[in-house]
């Protein structure tokens, strides 16, 4: 099998007043062609961070400092802003988490798709708006041809976040980067939304990187999973191998604080509603435990 | 959509009576009699009540207040206590002569704001950005008349290429015939292109100060507003799209236009009540100094006048800014042209969901 993506080391600071912040450890991991792979850990481990270093859309203070991305063969870390303009979009798709605060307010849905056309050098005309329609209709949004004339505060929740999902895969990109894509919408909406993005991958044999803090959604969604601590990849493989038999003592509180032992089944797809419930830290939570482990 | 406007209309109809009412209470609040402004501190009863009468003051209230708001309503200022000239023609003889400097002056602080402001945003926290927000510093602690002061200082009596500060006219130049009494409208209509080119040579200075005055605050509230928008979702969401970045500052600048227009239109409101100091410095011969003129003279109708011309200017200017911000967000559009529609069937609302 290929690797669609080779994240190698990968080291990013922030720069503030106060100094030098690191915000991720060395991070290695890869992305195989059409497999979805789920990156998840809690607020402030760096899962954003990581996402946003490799498509470089990093905004100052923060800074790649070291490591190495290789995608379709390319060191994406060694690219000139222009090319790596030409990638995003186009190569590499991006899901925003909420819908009405990334797309346009004030511009109309189908021009946001010619915009996109025009930056990429496609030609807008009548069989690129056709394209744009269909792929509406395939993410499910009803009346696409009324969606591509209106405004995205006309739609609702799920609607606006399809109408997204078709705009990162326009293009037709290889690998699609979704970063909390449903955390924004309904828990009803949350699951037809993630049913239409991996149809969607998985069937065009595209790769997908997705940032979640539900661990319901990795166990439906996910082939493999990377758990992330405090900027590090602390346990990385298949979802199967990482649920039931979890070896970090982070993964193993990530996992209690969700569920208990004797309901394993909780994890078969299609419950991706009750795992986001965590419970509040008592001193003898997994946490210490593990603060402990890594003391030892 | 065009009721719209006319609600709009209607508003600022209404809006102005209470200016012509406050621009009436004026006389009463101003502290003094203006008989004895008139006549002086030795006047004799009679001839305060001889003024009086003149004036109509002696009427009662209703009488006053309800000739004071037709006449003004037709057009009729009062005349000058001091000159006896008539107000309304002699702002629409000065207000041409302001305009030619405010409106330049105003678009030359649009744009080098904006550019400016664009550029440090753009270059946060580099050499260029702290470059920027120092001379702004500077520039915002400066009065607009040391500023003139400052131009005047370098460009005419070091550098010897502006006028002297003396007007709009050089006693050389051939006044052009009389037809509205605008000079400058004068010189275009009789095609007298010299005297016309000189007045706008006369009038870089008090341009540059206007648009070095507000191009400061009006930068800084582009750098602002464009840092934030900038890091927001949605031009994340531009770049991750691969969008050029002609077309991600564009989609910056959409979010941020109602903002900006809001702050242009304050500028301009309060550019106008600055026109008094510049003109004096420059002796314009504009409605600013004028105005200043009858404040220090206590001249109540050239005062109420003044206050009249700079009501209605802002007030027709926030009328268009809330009709224009209004129309060209289809957020708000589409409440304002569909609720009222609405209303009027009873129809549901038609959003898609």
């Amino acid at each position: 099998m290929n690797k669609t993506l080779q994240v190698r080391e990968l080291e990013t600071e922030f720069h503030t007043p106060r100094g030098v912040v690191p915000a991720l450890h060395g991070v290695s991991f890869e992305v195989q062609d059409n497999e979805i792979v789920g990156i998840v850990g809690e607020s402030g481990s760096g899962k954003s961070t990581v996402v946003r270093s490799i498509t470089k859309l990093l905004m100052p203070p923060g800074k790649v400092s070291a490591g190495n991305v290789i995608f379709a063969g390319r060191s994406l870390l060694d690219l000139p802003e222009r090319e790596m303009r030409q990638i995003r979009g186009k190569d590499i798709g991006f899901i925003a988490q909420n819908p009405f605060s990334a797309l346009n307010p004030v511009t109309r849905i189908e021009k946001q798709f010619a915009n996109i056309a025009k930056a990429h050098g496609v030609k807008v005309d009548a069989s690129e708006r056709s394209r744009a329609l269909q792929l509406l209709e395939s993410t499910g949004v009803r009346d696409p041809e009324r969606v591509m004339r209106g405004y995205a505060h006309e739609l609702s929740g799920g609607m606006a976040q399809r109408v997204v999902i078709a705009m990162a895969l326009y293009l037709n990109p290889q690998l699609v980067i979704a970063d909390e894509p449903t955390t924004a919408l309904d828990l009803t909406v949350q699951r037809q939304v993630l049913d239409t993005l991996r149809r969607l991958t998985i069937e065009s044999g595209r790769s997908m990187l997705i940032v979640t803090h539900d661990l319901g959604v990795v166990a439906a969604y996910c082939n493999r999973v990377l758990v992330m601590y405090r900027g590090n990849i602390v346990e990385q493989g298949p979802v199967e191998d990482v649920f039931v038999r979890p070896q970090h003592p982070y993964t193993i509180s990530l996992l209690n604080s969700v569920v208990r032992p004797e309901e394993e089944t909780q994890y078969v797809p299609g419950s991706a509603e009750e795992a986001d419930t965590a419970e509040p830290e008592t001193p003898d939570s997994p946490k210490v435990q593990l603060s402990e482990a890594r003391r030892s | 959509m065009i009721r719209y406007i006319i609600s709009r209309l209607v508003i600022a109809a209404l809006l102005l009576c209470g200016l012509i009412t406050l621009s009436f209470g004026l006389v009463s609040l101003l502290p003094g009699d203006p008989a004895v402004a008139l006549l002086g501190e030795y006047a004799t009863p009679a001839d305060v009540a001889r003024i009086h009468s003149e004036l109509g003051l002696d009427l009662p209230f209703w009488d006053r207040y309800l000739g004071y708001m037709s006449r003004t309503l037709s057009g009729d200022l009062g005349h000058s206590l001091f000159t006896g000239s008539s107000v309304s023609s002699e702002i629409l003889t000065r207000l041409p002569n302001t305009l030619i400097y405010l409106v330049p002056g105003l678009a030359l602080a649009l744009i080098v704001g904006m550019a400016s402001g664009t550029f440090a945003a753009y270059r946060y926290r580099r050499f260029a950005d702290k470059a920027f927000t120092f001379w702004i510093s500077i520039l915002m602690a400066m009065p607009e008349f040391v500023l003139a002061l400052l131009l005047l200082f370098v460009f005419y009596q070091q550098l010897r290429i502006a006028p002297a500060p003396i007007g709009m006219l050089s006693s050389a130049q051939i006044t052009p015939p009389h037809v509205t009494g605008s000079i400058p409208l004068d010189a275009i209509i009789a095609g007298q292109w010299g005297t016309f080119s000189s007045i706008l040579g006369r009038a870089v200075l008090p341009i540059v100060t206007m648009g070095l005055f507000f191009a400061a605050p009006f930068g800084k509230t582009v750098r602002s507003g464009l840092l934030q928008v900038l890091q927001s979702p949605q031009i994340e969401f531009a770049r991750a799209c691969g969008l050029r970045p002609g077309q991600v500052f564009r989609y910056a600048l959409s979010d941020i236009r109602g903002s900006l227009m809001t702050y242009l239109v304050l500028l301009f409101a309060a550019s106008l009540s600055g026109a008094a100091i510049v003109e004096s410095v420059f002796s314009w011969p504009g409605v600013g100094g004028w105005s200043l003129d009858g404040v220090l003279k206590g001249d109540v109708p050239v005062i109420q006048g003044f206050v009249l011309i700079m009501g209605t200017t802002s007030l027709l200017g926030y009328v268009i800014l809330d009709a224009l911000i209004t129309l060209l967000d289809p957020r708000t559009r589409s409440k304002a042209v569909a609720g009222r529609r609405q209303r009027r069937l009873g129809a549901t609302p038609t959003a898609i969901s």
